[in-house]
């Protein structure tokens, strides 16, 4: 029985539709993957700190060593650092700018679509029209141009990536806000004296949580990409950060004579990123298959 | 009198005006957004306060600081800086690049086809693996292809395509030693930085493809294209592929303008001569006025890309142009 | 050669189970020119009956019993077989008016592409016929009804305009599935008329499918009332209309406001909800709810037999036939 129903279901009765329906719960796989993922990724960089090598430390006589060598499980770097420990840093690295970016990026957000939402008329229409703007401008090239003015610190970088990764949260707590404003329980509210903020705070944003959930998998993934070309690049984290991007760049120096360098930070890279996008469309997932099913 | 077969002739007119106010409308988005960009490319230069001082640096005496900044006019008022800045934007005059003293225009518009050139097919190929594959994959049906479908392309999608382009670089160029590393030397010199900009792009389209087509395929529509008496693969191809082309469209072009954008890491990788290239020679050297360059230049070819979408969506939509004068009968 | 149609112990159930849990069976003959009514609940099945005879039915689902075209010697018994008479002897109209038409292309378009697309009519032939079937739906002459696109129209319009596609290949069948619910009352009139008219002219079949008795009897020259997927009552309109038997189908006949009394103020309704067909519990599937319900209808479940000029599933009305004779 495949997914691809031709037919549709339609003119089944509706406990059976729920029935054939009911496959659906088995795509929440991706989420269990991802989750997987990402936890694998963690223990991971545990163990690196613990068996690995400092990322900080260089040895210039253990140079360029090919993995599995020496002690040294993912080769060493032209400076002698040791890979795997990098790896493991760089992991957790990654992680700290996505957590950063996201709450940031979310509290941004959220603060604007729910202003706009709330007060409506000049302001929400100025807003929303920023957040068009904001969308139409790609964002590397204006990191890169930014770069110029900005120093390569983990704030700096956090703030500019969060900048442009606000528009997806305000649009969610926006409408979530219009369609609650109908509500009979806001009027009540209203009615007993509650001001327009507190109900936005208390009724509107726990309901979103799945959601806000789903754009965060998705921007944490879409964050490490950039900061990791900007890091390649030089422009982004540079030592004492311990970046991934920049190990790259390093290995893209050397890739004639040790592919390990630029090779196992890229795939690890990958996989946090696969991780987060997995877990976003799982939630995802979940929150569809819980939507078909309630609706009877 | 006229005959039952006279009811063919199609009335155009309604459909003609409701679009026209739609692209009027989309017209003036696209302004707005390009004077926001502009916007953003003098915000971001004039970030520090005196951009002379970025120019060259704090080491300097102030005095000279000073000399240049009076020569590049960064000593005005900041709103007449920025009058100033919009009216030779809106003359596609740049300044001159620190660098060499030529036009900055003239250096981005010069990179700039090197950079459509890898971003078109990287861009072509990734429609047209997209169309073949998602299509291919919804007109047969099977089990197995539905659950895998999602993660694989998912999978694909979360690769840098940077470290695929480190991989294919050592792989081919100096593993093998089939392709040169470095440089435009002609067609086969694409063959690298397209394959790294194609696969995550494929995979994210190829997705929004299956995805569309599908949820057109389980809609309440299909019941009655098939009792009409249409094979499913009539269905597919003549109303499937119409229906989910108006959400394709738009996505492929919005990624078409990122790509413009995103092409710079790759374009470093392989010293291509683009405007990746350009503005990473220029951030390194400070050269201001080339960073704007690129910045303007490349929100402008989004906002273009974008309104052509638009125009392609509401020639596939018959919907668009007449909801927007209300005609509904 | 008549176009009649025949139904023969045709029955629903779910893939590999048993026949006795599931909807069905269900026969009836029909001659050509003539209305099958078949009235039921949401729940009923009796949209999946129709989904069978499309050869449709979801998946999950299998199909045993006959479909017989009156004019062919074999009848058909598989899936494919039937579905591939969709668009040549088959023609549905469906409930929502609105899903019959691909909203990015013109609905004139649409009303030609199944048989052009079948090579059952060249392309010209095809737009003459369609203009002509338009004509008799009641859209004059000339008005450019084959230019528009389904966000024109109304609901009326657009149900009419499904007819007349879904009658372009002449089909000696067409199968209505609640045909006017999603309609104006003033409309539904309308509606129902033309759908008679149409396969009294054209000697075909209409099997029609409604919640609504009150409303279909007058169009229908047989009914069948279903309930929880099983036959309850079966006759000709008239003497179901005039004489029903079966509790259900006289609770149906009270409830309907276009039969009841002028002046009455309270619609009668019909206590408890419906039952599933798929329901294993043994006993008359309506028991639950019917007020006559005795210990016999809760243990054994009712054959559908003849009773007087109808066929009756219900335990009461053969022991009061019996009693009788």
């Amino acid at each position: 029985m495949s997914t691809v129903d031709v037919f549709g279901i339609e003119g089944a009765p509706l406990g059976v539709r729920n029935q054939v329906k009911g496959r659906g719960h088995l795509r929440s796989g991706s989420l269990g993957v991802g989750l997987a993922l990402l936890g694998t990724l963690l223990v991971f960089s545990f163990v690196a700190s613990l068996v690995g090598g400092s990322p900080a430390h260089q040895d210039l006589n253990s140079a360029l060593v090919g993995p599995g060598v020496a002690g040294h499980l993912l080769g060493t770097d032209a400076l002698g650092r040791d890979v795997f420990g990098w790896v493991g840093g760089g992991i957790r690295t990654s992680l700290e700018v996505a957590l950063g970016v996201v709450t940031l990026s979310l509290a941004m957000g959220c603060t604007i679509g729910v202003v706009g939402g709330l007060l409506g008329g000049w302001v929400d229409v100025v807003l929303m029209r920023l957040a068009d703007i904001q969308l139409s401008i790609p964002p590397l090239p204006v990191f890169i141009a930014v770069s110029v003015v900005i120093s390569n610190n983990m704030s700096s970088l956090i703030v500019l990536i969060a900048v442009f990764g606000w528009v997806p949260y305000a649009r969610l707590c926006r409408a979530r806000v219009l369609t609650e404003r109908q509500r009979g329980y806001v009027s009540a509210a209203r009615l007993a004296g509650r001001s327009r903020t507190a109900i936005a705070f208390v009724h509107v944003l726990p309901g979103i949580t799945t959601e806000i959930s789903v754009l965060a998998s998705l921007q944490a993934g879409v964050c490490l990409l950039w900061e990791a070309s900007l890091s390649f690049l030089g422009l982004g984290l540079q030592p004492p950060y311990v970046s991934l991007g920049y190990l790259m760049a390093e290995g893209r120096q050397v890739l004639y004579q040790a592919w390990w360098v630029a090779v196992f930070p890229g795939a690890t890279l990958a996989l946090l990123v696969i991780g987060f996008n997995l877990t976003g469309d799982g939630i995802r997932d979940l929150l569809k298959h819980d939507t078909s099913v309630g609706n009877l | 009198m006229s005959t039952a077969g006279d009811q063919f002739s199609e009335v155009r007119n309604t459909r003609v005006s409701g679009a026209a106010l739609y692209v009027v409308g989309r017209l003036g988005q696209g302004v707005l957004v390009l004077f926001g960009a502009v916007t953003l490319s003098f915000i971001i230069i004039h970030m520090t306060g005196n951009p002379a001082t970025v120019l060259i640096g704090t080491s300097m005496p102030p005095a000279a600081v000073h000399i240049l900044a009076v020569k590049l006019g960064y000593n005005r008022p900041i709103l007449v800086q920025y009058v100033s800045y919009i009216w030779h934007v809106a003359h596609a005059n740049f300044g001159v690049s620190v660098a060499d003293g030529t036009p900055a225009s003239g250096l981005v518009l010069g990179a700039l086809p090197y950079t459509l050139m890898l971003v078109g097919i990287s861009w072509v190929s990734a429609i047209v693996i997209a169309l073949a594959v998602g299509i291919s994959s919804v007109l047969r049906v099977g089990a197995w292809g539905d659950r895998l479908w999602r993660p694989v392309m998912i999978g694909f999608q979360g690769i840098p395509d940077f470290w695929i382009a480190l991989i294919l670089l050592f792989v081919l160029a100096v593993k093998l030693r089939l392709l040169e590393s470095i440089g435009f030397y002609g067609p086969a010199s694409l063959i690298m930085p397209c394959i790294a900009l194609t696969l995550p792009i494929v995979a994210s389209f190829t997705r929004l493809l299956r995805g569309s087509l599908l949820d057109f395929m389980n809609s309440d529509v299909v019941l009655s294209l098939r009792a009409r008496g249409l094979t499913r693969r009539e269905i597919v191809l003549y109303h499937g592929v119409r229906n989910a082309m108006t959400t394709f469209v738009s996505y492929v072009a919005l990624q078409l303008g990122w790509l413009i954008g995103g092409t710079l890491v790759i374009e470093t990788i392989f010293a291509w001569p683009g405007i990746g290239t350009l503005l990473y020679n220029a951030v390194e050297g400070r050269d201001l006025p080339v960073v704007q360059g690129v910045v303007v230049v490349i929100s402008f070819a989004f906002v273009v890309l974008n309104l052509i979408a638009d125009l392609v969506v509401l020639w596939l939509d018959p919907r668009i142009g007449r909801n927007v004068l209300g005609d509904n009968s | 050669m008549s176009r009649g149609l025949s139904v023969c112990d045709l029955t629903i159930s779910r893939k590999g189970a048993g026949t006795e849990l599931g909807i069905g069976p269900i026969s009836f003959e029909a001659e050509a020119g003539s209305v099958v009514g078949i009235v039921g609940e949401s729940g009923s099945g009796k949209t999946l009956t129709l989904r069978a005879v499309m050869g449709l039915l979801p998946p999950g689902f299998e199909m045993r019993g006959e479909v017989r075209f009156a004019e062919d010697a074999h009848p058909l018994r598989e899936d494919q077989a039937l579905r591939a008479e969709l668009g040549r002897r088959l023609g549905v109209v469906l409930q929502d008016p609105f899903s019959a038409f691909d909203p990015l292309k013109s609905v004139g378009a649409q009303i030609t592409e199944g048989v052009t697309r079948r090579g059952i009519l060249p392309r010209d032939k095809a737009r003459q016929r369609a203009g002509m079937l338009l004509a008799q739906m009641g859209f004059p002459l000339g008005e450019n009804i084959v230019g528009l696109f389904r966000h024109q129209l109304s609901g009326g319009m657009a149900q009419r305009i499904a007819i007349a596609m879904a009658v372009m290949p002449n089909p000696a069948v067409l199968l209505a599935d609640e045909p006017t619910s999603s309609l104006d009352a003033s409309l539904r009139i309308e509606v129902l008329e033309l759908l008679r008219d149409y396969v009294r002219t054209n000697d075909a079949v209409l099997v029609m499918v409604s919640h609504d008795l009150g409303l279909i009897a007058r169009y229908c020259e047989q009914l069948m009332v279903m309930y929880g997927g099983r036959v309850v009552e079966r006759g000709s309109a008239r003497i179901l209309l005039d004489n029903p038997q079966h509790p259900y189908t006289q609770a149906l006949l009270a409830c309907a406001p276009h039969l009841g009394i002028e002046g009455r103020r309270e619609l009668p309704s019909i206590q408890g909800s419906a039952a599933s067909p798929f329901d294993p519990r043994p006993g008359c599937r309506f028991a639950p709810r019917c007020p006559f319900a005795v210990d016999l209808c809760r243990r054994e479940e009712p054959v559908l037999t003849d009773a007087g000029d109808a066929s009756v599933a219900c335990h009461l009305v053969h022991r009061s036939s019996t009693l009788d004779v």
